[in-house]
């Protein structure tokens, strides 16, 4: 029917479905385009569903708190489990009572550069838990919009805290203990100078930080000292020892050393603690201390020894005069007094002994030392040789000594022999007596004085000196470095005794090749109006 | 004699009228006014029917029905449509389609002849809309196209304008050459208005239905 219809009906019907076709065409394009926009547009919500909960996961699990909040009214949009944990809240309801809760001074000190700089970088901030702990969190904030709208990140720093005020509590103990503490590198760079390090080498800290100390502490013979103690460190992580070292002023110093090292977490390069105590006081001290001990145990053996000797030599002494008077003939005599000679000269030898080891205490009177002085140095004079000048400055001493007079002329006199004998090419005897009071920084350096007046007795020469090695041993009874020209080492330690026994001490310093200084204490009545005796006359 | 095909499509615009009515109340806004254009468009074939039965002239029933189905299709476009610039473009182009059919009828209508000419006017106009709707239906990625009422009513309009539109510019030749010929090439537009009714059943059927 259709194949015999008109052509008008057959164009009606072809065009139809053309356009049918086309429709279709249109229609199923549509859909095709549509699933392929739509499937395109999935695989992007997937990405960002994924990349969104990603950044989700980062949120919720971060150790930092991270907060999103109204830095206009301090409301809270948004919080991680971190930030309820680190202020010990269950929920943001109990976060935001928290935060309303906070003065108005720190709402001011994060509001201010959030406004100024549109963020903030690592401030600290006191503040509370819930519970009350006490709370220090390090706050970082920028504004996140225009309606002001902020993301802050927050982290406990509480134990940090508290690890600092704990360093620095440690460290102002350190800068309180007297002892010179400090930490050099493996290189000997200083990273560490206390305060006792700044007053024992005189060098401040800024001056010495990040310098070696051998640039500055160690020098010549302790320079290999340090280099050895360093090797030493290295095998066995401490050392304890002596080293002589150089202050800031230039005199040097004794100091006990412990090195120890310390073993660092971070960083990896060793570090290594010294702690020095000044011990030049200390071991002056020692030293005089064993000398003491050493003269108090010779006096007491020589005492012994000697009263032995007396208790011998006395009934030959006695006997001689005994046989004196009866022996009558020429040879006796001459026998006699042959034996008597050397009889007297050791009961000599042992009453200076016994003088020595404090056997004899003899009598005591009201003297005036600058007068026994005068008497020795006029004594004296006759027998000093043209070439020593002699100086006295006796006039300012007025107090009295309560003493012996002839065993006091006897110190000065084996004093001023002595110093003598020391010039044998010439030189200045220098002879001083002087009142003194003596205070805390005197009897600290030394272990026999006491605290009180005292009459100073000074006897100074410019002769050869001693030798340090002999310094410790001139009062030793017998100890002679003249034994060529008849010494008997007897002297110094006749002096010892005598000034020992009037409760004074005696002290030397010497130079070699300069000179030496004998300092006689001997303790002073103050009352100079109606002293009992001025010298001997 | 009536042919088969026609007595179809009588029953699908009952049936696609039917599911509107039965559906009514969970359908959202723009299906509704669907609905009620497939209740009315039953409503004018019935009456066509009646006015054929009667041997009176029924031309003047799809002259007036024009304007109520493009109207109600561009209400029903403009509501679904999420795109402001696309409404805009639909309410011109029903606009311009009311003017248009308001000038044919005082001016040029002639309601003893079928009136091709604006039988074809509304065909393009329904299917501009259409073809409108369904590429903006492109940029909505939320659903499936196949899954939107949207895309099954569009394309139920665009199938039914394009067979349609030759053979209704050509209606009144049709006619003159005799009845059988007239029904070969109106069978294109029954057929058509069958696949059509379907679409718009399957759209209201997809619609997500309103919350009570």
């Amino acid at each position: 029917m259709f194949g015999s219809s008109p052509e008008i009906v057959q164009v009606a019907v072809g065009a139809s479905v053309l356009m049918l076709l086309l429709a279709f065409a249109y229609i199923l394009i549509s859909v095709y385009s549509h699933n392929r926009i739509a499937a395109a547009h999935k695989s992007q919500l997937e990405e960002v569903s994924k990349r969104e909960k990603k950044y989700r996961d980062l949120f919720e699990n971060s150790v930092a708190g991270i907060i999103t909040f109204s830095y206009k009214d301090w409301t809270i949009f948004d919080s991680n489990q971190a930030i309820l944990k680190i202020f010990g809240c269950d929920s943001q309801a109990d976060l935001q009572a928290m935060v309303n809760a906070l003065p108005q001074s720190t709402f001011h000190l994060v509001r201010e550069p959030l406004l100024l700089q549109r963020r903030i970088d690592n401030l600290e901030l006191p503040t509370r838990r819930k519970n009350g702990e006490e709370l220090w969190i390090l706050f970082s904030a920028r504004i996140a919009d225009g309606n002001g709208v902020a993301q802050g990140i927050v982290v406990d720093i509480t134990e940090r805290k508290r690890s600092e005020e704990k360093v620095r509590e440690q460290s102002t103990l350190l800068d309180q203990t007297q002892d010179a503490v400090f930490v050099i590198d493996s290189k000997g760079n200083v990273n560490y100078w206390n305060s006792g390090a700044e007053q024992t080498y005189g060098w401040k800290s800024g001056e010495v930080l990040g310098r070696p100390l051998t640039d500055f502490l160690y020098s010549g013979a302790s320079m290999l000292a340090f280099e050895s103690s360093m090797e030493d460190i290295e095998h066995f992580h401490e050392w304890t020892g002596e080293h002589v070292l150089r202050c800031k002023d230039g005199k040097e110093i004794l100091v006990e050393s412990r090195w120890k090292t310390i073993e660092r977490t971070i960083g990896g390069d060793q570090r290594i603690m010294i702690v020095d105590s000044d011990i030049t006081e200390k071991r002056k001290l020692q030293q005089i201390f064993m000398r003491a001990q050493k003269a108090e145990s010779m006096a007491v053996l020589t005492a012994g020894i000697a009263h032995d000797l007396q208790n011998i030599l006395a009934p030959v002494s006695v006997s001689i005069h005994l046989l004196k008077d009866r022996l009558k003939d020429k040879y006796s005599l001459k026998v006699l007094k042959a034996v008597e000679e050397p009889i007297q000269n050791g009961v000599s030898l042992v009453r200076n002994i016994l003088t020595y080891g404090k056997g004899i205490t003899g009598e005591r009177a009201r003297l005036n030392v600058a007068a026994i002085v005068k008497e020795v140095l006029e004594s004296e004079k006759r027998e000093t040789k043209g070439n020593v000048i002699v100086k006295q400055q006796l006039e300012g001493q007025k107090w009295s000594v309560l003493g012996d007079a002839t065993q006091l002329k006897q110190v000065f006199l084996n004093l001023v022999v002595n110093a003598c004998e020391a010039m044998h090419d010439g030189g200045t005897l220098t002879v001083k007596a002087c009142d003194l009071k003596s205070d805390a920084a005197l009897v600290e350096g030394n272990p026999n004085a006491e605290r009180g007046p005292y009459v100073v007795t000074t006897v100074s020469d410019t002769g050869k000196g001693i030798p340090e090695e002999s310094i410790d041993r001139i009062f030793e009874p017998f100890f002679t470095t003249k034994q060529d020209s008849g010494g008997t080492g007897l002297g110094l330690s006749v002096v010892h005794g005598i000034v020992t026994s009037h409760k004074g001490y005696i002290t030397v310093e010497s130079n070699l090749g300069k000179g030496t200084t004998f300092k006689v204490y001997l303790p002073a009545l103050t009352d100079v109006k109606n002293p009992l005796l001025k010298g001997t006359s | 004699m009536i042919p088969v095909v026609a007595d179809i499509f009588v029953g699908s615009q009952v049936v696609s009228a039917f599911v509107g009515v039965r559906k009514y109340r969970t359908l959202d806004k723009s299906m509704k006014v669907l609905a009620i254009l497939l209740i009315l468009a039953c409503i004018q074939t019935g009456l066509e029917l009646a006015w054929a039965l009667r041997s009176k002239t029924n031309y003047f029933l799809s002259d007036y029905f024009r304007i109520v189905e493009v109207s109600l299709l561009c209400i029903v476009f403009v509501t679904s449509s999420r795109l402001k610039g696309n409404r805009r473009s639909l309410i011109v182009l029903g606009c311009v389609f009311a003017v248009v059919w308001a000038a044919n009828l005082i001016f040029f209508d002639d309601t003893n002849r079928m009136n091709s000419l604006m039988g074809m006017v509304s065909r393009a106009f329904m299917m501009a809309m259409a073809a409108l709707v369904l590429w903006s239906q492109l940029r909505d990625e939320r659903l499936p196209m196949t899954e939107q009422p949207l895309f099954w009513v569009a394309s139920g309009v665009i199938l039914y304008a394009v067979s349609t539109i030759a053979i209704l510019g050509l209606s009144n030749t049709l006619i003159q050459l005799g009845r059988p010929y007239f029904y070969v090439a109106w069978h294109i537009n029954w057929i058509m208005s069958i696949v059509a009714n379907i679409f718009y059943v399957k759209g209201m059927l997809c619609s997500v239905p309103v919350p009570k």
